[in-house]
């Protein structure tokens, strides 16, 4: 059965979302240190806020994290994804990633291939999980990227939010071929984007709104055609419907025939009990795969569940039928 | 502990404040509650504290940054030991410490409080005085935005000064669109056009034909070649450019990518190719052109930088000396680009001082992009009604040809084609910026107005 990869950001949130179901979870760690050089501006990772509990930004929480793991064995990943570092921070990742190897935390997802190359030239012995922060995913880089990166540290690769059904079957059967990766995660659950994650080089802080939140208005050469804005400013419905702000549960039957072995629900910053549904709802929805024979099957019973009172129609995966 | 101090506030992020015990060693942990008597802290199981000395960072936004207070000395007490961890609590008598904890908490109050109340950037105008009340603003057609931004004059006015001075300097221009391949190949521009008039002034040395961030904007079959034959009578280099390969449409691409090559030979050019994907990088190394008959060139879709014409408004910005670099500053990474076959790399000017690499260097403007979609926006917009509603899409009517995304004036910010741009009008009034620039290694300027 594919397995539920669910986001966290403060550290009282690991139990609920292994309680809730989660196989495996993920987070951000950027210490005290980064923060006063860097600030939220340079970040460690995609979370570039202060005001939220998007990581966690103590060591002593990452040991008392650790111990947790290996209470419930339900692993941690670290995300070190942002899209590029520059020299002198690739050092200090490299370092804060031998003190986080040391209590445990073996696996990163990382989206700059300069800190990968660094990664991988290393003697740490780590796992990369290769970010749909990227950019895009098609064979011939997985060629090229198995010949930069050769060797096993490359674990495991992350279709990004924009990546076709078909496309990513085709991918993973390629990877299979060329002994790339083992595993593959493509996204599953919560923010959906307008853009492309990793050609996407603007602001998301706490200060300013996301640039691709911004107010804006189509125009035509010959006319004004009305005005348009980000549709999910409005959308703030309090009854709980899972994927409210992206959603491909209707896509897992073609996502177990891809080969997708890992379901990313997006979840750093949202709040516990949210991710506890969603988590809920895929754990519900992979029953209902395991059980159904057919694609229809599959997608009318889970909507009947799941959806009975309709679902947020912010579809991932627009090719599922 | 919180019942005896009333006015304890719990869950602060430790990314706003974090406690630093110091001692013979220091050990940063998270403060699980807080008033201006007392704070409890959670540790490791195995972590040993000696000391009572206590220094904080805190976070605040009307300093755009960390303000670190004491060290404060405190009673400590062990208070609750679970199966993973500890919680100790510090007694803390001290006026200052007292007014660090009012003076953080008013700001965190504020901050949610602001957050909650604005879904716009009324929040950002408190936080850190965006102009908000400028957001009202939209032109209503892209002319009448490009007239108020006065780019035209002010690119052709730095162009002159920066070739007065200069007889090393290639000048390039985009073309990106079909518009443009017919306006180039009937030496056909509008009057407003800056890269017509370049060319009709005979001083574009070099043309570069194709979309970094849409496959659907390169040169239909036959107009490549045509392009290419008229770069050549016109005694203009070319560099073609290869967007983003599109999920699934490898055949395409291999398609285009024979397209360039047979033109190439044909015409018995040194090409250069823009790369905006690594699977085109990886596909053009299987050919046998790189070395012989073109050269690769790292594009802007694969030379990550921040962007986005709000960064004046970010905190810590202005200050932070490491903002002009990145992946091309390693040398490790060079390297590797290096041995890959890359020559050159294409770098956006982005209203703030960048660091050059070294190497040869193109440096594209007035315009950068900030953010591309796989999926076209605007198709989405034009048939669904909604912008997220994204599909792939075989035969693209092109609404980009004659529509476009208006953002407040203010932000010099327009959706076109399948992307976000701005407009950087800062680098274009700074002649020493861009002059340093050319001294440090840049060799071409490439216009893409």
């Amino acid at each position: 059965m594919m397995k539920i990869v669910a986001g966290f950001g403060a550290l009282e949130d690991y139990e609920v979302l292994v309680r809730a179901g989660a196989d495996e979870l993920f987070t951000g760690y950027t210490p005290l240190e980064w923060n006063l050089k860097y600030g939220n501006t340079l970040p460690m990772n995609r979370r570039e806020v202060l005001f939220y509990h998007t990581q966690i930004g103590n060591f002593e929480d990452m040991k008392i994290l650790s111990e947790k793991v290996k209470e419930y064995k339900v692993p941690v990943t670290i995300a070190m994804n942002a899209l590029y570092y520059t020299k002198g921070q690739i050092e200090v990742i490299i370092q804060t990633i031998r003190e986080l190897c040391e209590i445990g935390f073996t696996d990163y997802i990382v989206a700059d291939l300069n800190l990968i190359r660094a990664l991988v030239q290393s003697d740490i012995n780590c796992s990369i999980h290769m970010s749909g922060e990227i950019g895009q995913w098609n064979t011939p880089e997985m060629e090229l990227f198995n010949e930069w990166f050769h060797g096993d540290k490359i674990k495991r690769i992350i279709f990004h939010r924009k990546n076709s059904l078909m496309h990513m079957k085709r991918c993973v059967q390629f990877g299979k071929e060329i002994d790339f990766a083992d595993e593959y995660e493509a996204f599953l659950m919560n923010e959906k984007c307008h853009y492309t994650g990793g050609f996407c080089n603007s602001l998301h802080c706490d200060e300013l709104v996301h640039l691709c939140q911004l107010e804006y208005r189509m125009v035509s050469d010959a006319v004004f055609c009305g005005e348009q804005a980000a549709s999910w400013l409005d959308d703030e419905s309090e009854t709980y419907i899972p994927g409210q702000t992206g959603c491909g549960l209707c896509a897992l039957y073609k996502m177990k025939n891809a080969g997708i072995t890992h379901l990313k629900l997006v979840g750093r910053g949202e709040s516990a009990e949210c991710m506890t549904k969603d988590i809920m709802a895929v754990k519900m929805a992979l029953d209902i795969l395991e059980e159904t024979e057919t694609e229809d099957k599959y997608i009318s019973t889970m909507k009947n569940i799941l959806f009975e009172k309709g679902c947020s129609g912010e579809c991932y995966y627009e090719d599922v039928r | 502990v919180a019942k005896k101090y009333p006015l304890t506030v719990f869950d602060i992020p430790d990314s706003l404040l974090v406690c630093k015990l110091t001692g013979d060693g220091e050990i940063n942990c998270k403060i699980v509650e807080m008033s201006p008597e007392h704070m409890l802290v959670r540790l490791a199981k195995d972590t040993s504290v000696s000391s009572e000395r206590l220094i904080f960072h805190a976070f605040f936004f009307e300093e755009n940054g960390y303000v670190s207070f004491g060290p404060f000395f405190a009673e400590r007490t062990e208070l609750t030991e679970s199966k993973f961890d500890r919680t100790v609590c510090y007694e803390i008598e001290s006026a200052e410490y007292k007014t660090m904890v009012k003076d953080f908490c008013k700001q965190y109050q504020n901050y949610i409080r602001l957050k909650s109340g604005s879904m716009d950037n009324g929040f950002s105008k408190e936080l850190v005085k965006y102009p908000a009340e400028k957001d009202e603003c939209f032109s209503q057609s892209y002319d009448e935005w490009m007239d108020k931004t006065g780019v035209s004059d002010k690119l052709h006015d730095a162009i002159e000064q920066v070739f007065r001075e200069r007889t090393d300097i290639e000048l390039a221009v985009e073309l990106d669109n079909d518009s443009k391949y017919s306006s180039f190949l009937e030496d056909n521009y509008d009057d407003k056009n800056v890269f017509g008039s370049l060319i009709n002034d005979k001083r574009v040395d070099r043309i570069y034909i194709g979309n970094a961030y849409c496959g659907k904007l390169f040169p239909e079959d036959g107009t490549l070649e045509k392009l290419l034959e008229k770069a050549k009578e016109r005694k203009m280099s070319c560099t073609i450019v290869l967007p983003l390969m599109e999920d699934g449409e490898l055949e395409d691409e291999m398609k285009r990518l024979e397209t360039v090559l047979k033109a190439s030979e044909r015409y018995d050019y040194l090409l250069e190719i823009e790369v905006n994907d690594w699977g085109m990088l990886r596909l053009l190394q299987k050919t046998d052109m790189i070395s012989e008959k073109c050269e690769i060139l790292l594009g802007r879709l694969l030379n990550k930088r921040r962007k986005d014409p709000r960064y004046d408004y970010k905190w810590g910005w202005s200050s932070l000396e490491d903002k002009k670099y990145n992946s091309l500053d390693d040398d490790s990474y060079r390297l590797l680009l290096k041995e890959n076959g890359i020559d050159r790399f294409e770098l956006e000017t982005c209203g703030y001082e960048i660091s050059i690499p070294e190497g040869k260097n193109s440096l594209h403007l007035p315009f950068y992009q900030t953010n591309t979609s796989q999926y076209c926006p605007m198709y989405a917009l034009k048939n669904y009604g909604d912008r997220g509603h994204q599909k792939g899409c075989k035969n693209c009517p092109k609404y980009c040809m004659n529509h476009y995304l208006m953002y407040p004036d203010h932000l010099l910010m327009i959706g076109k084609y399948n992307s976000i741009y701005a407009l950087d009008i800062w680098t274009l009034e700074q002649i020493d910026v861009l002059n340093s620039y050319l001294e440090k290694g840049v060799d071409r300027l490439v216009v893409n107005i």
